[in-house]
């Protein structure tokens, strides 16, 4: 079997785009609950010693989730001075939860989906429903934030 | 939500003669290979673990599905005694419907 080394470096180019992302989904879940994009839209270009100061966290955390949002394009960094901030698109997309594209909703509904995924496998063999009711409760908060917009 | 068709007749019950029933529903086309991009794969993903599992868990069971396309919301709005129907507009997500009765 001759594989085509271009189709196959496409395949993996997409699958290594979604192992970043699947990840992502707790990240940004992490950014949100503790107000990291708030903290960053608000607060203006800064280090993540002072992202830490300004939520109370732990700066070895934070140093690590701003590589890992930069990389994802979702936060920006600026090797001159060392210092992280949201765009304007960046913050209006992620603090601000009245833009009609505020997304990190969305995101709380995959972690749902994700959490659920060894009940749902068993319904994939017996054809089993799964009711609402039965999913954590991230994904009713997730949901209204997602939709609410519009 | 289990049931598209219950809700449209519960809709239709609970309506003013000259009321309007805005349906905001995630953007779909009406067949597989018209949702073969970045928004129809995200809402078929959700589809699959989220919608479609909770459908068939009603009675019902109909399992529209997220990814149900005009012609079958149309069809729903329809049994549930609706008379009119169209596209309102459309967002880079969602498609939004106009049922009237």
């Amino acid at each position: 079997m001759a594989l085509n080394q271009d189709k196959l470096h496409e395949s993996l180019g997409k699958a290594i785009v979604d192992f970043g992302a699947a990840f992502n989904a707790a990240l940004i879940r992490i950014g949100d609950k503790l107000g990291f994009y708030k903290a960053l839209s608000s607060g203006g270009p800064q280090t993540p010693a002072e992202l830490a100061k300004r939520t109370g966290t732990a700066e070895r955390y934070v140093r690590e989730w701003l590589s890992a949002q930069t990389a994802g394009g979702y936060v920006t960094y600026d090797s001159s001075n060392g210092k992280f901030h949201l765009g304007e698109e960046q913050a209006f997309a992620m603090a601000d939860e009245n833009s009609p594209v505020f997304l990190p909703g969305a995101f709380q509904c995959v972690l749902a989906a994700v959490k659920a995924e060894e009940k749902l496998t068993e319904r994939f063999k017996t054809g089993e429903g799964m009711g609402w009711h039965e999913h954590h409760h991230e994904l009713f908060v997730g949901t209204e934030r997602f939709f609410r917009p519009g | 939500m289990g049931s598209g068709l219950g809700a449209s007749a519960h809709v239709r019950s609970t309506l003013k003669k000259d009321g309007t029933w805005m349906i905001v529903e995630p953007f779909a086309g009406d067949k597989l290979e018209d949702n073969l991009n970045p928004i129809g794969r995200a809402f078929n993903n959700a589809s699959t673990l989220l919608c479609t599992p909770a459908s068939l868990s009603r009675e019902v069971g109909l399992a529209l599905v997220a990814q149900g396309g005009e012609k079958r919301l149309r069809e729903v709005a329809t049994a549930g005694g609706f008379s009119q129907f169209r596209r309102a507009t459309r967002t880079p997500l969602n498609l939004i419907f106009e049922a009237r009765p």
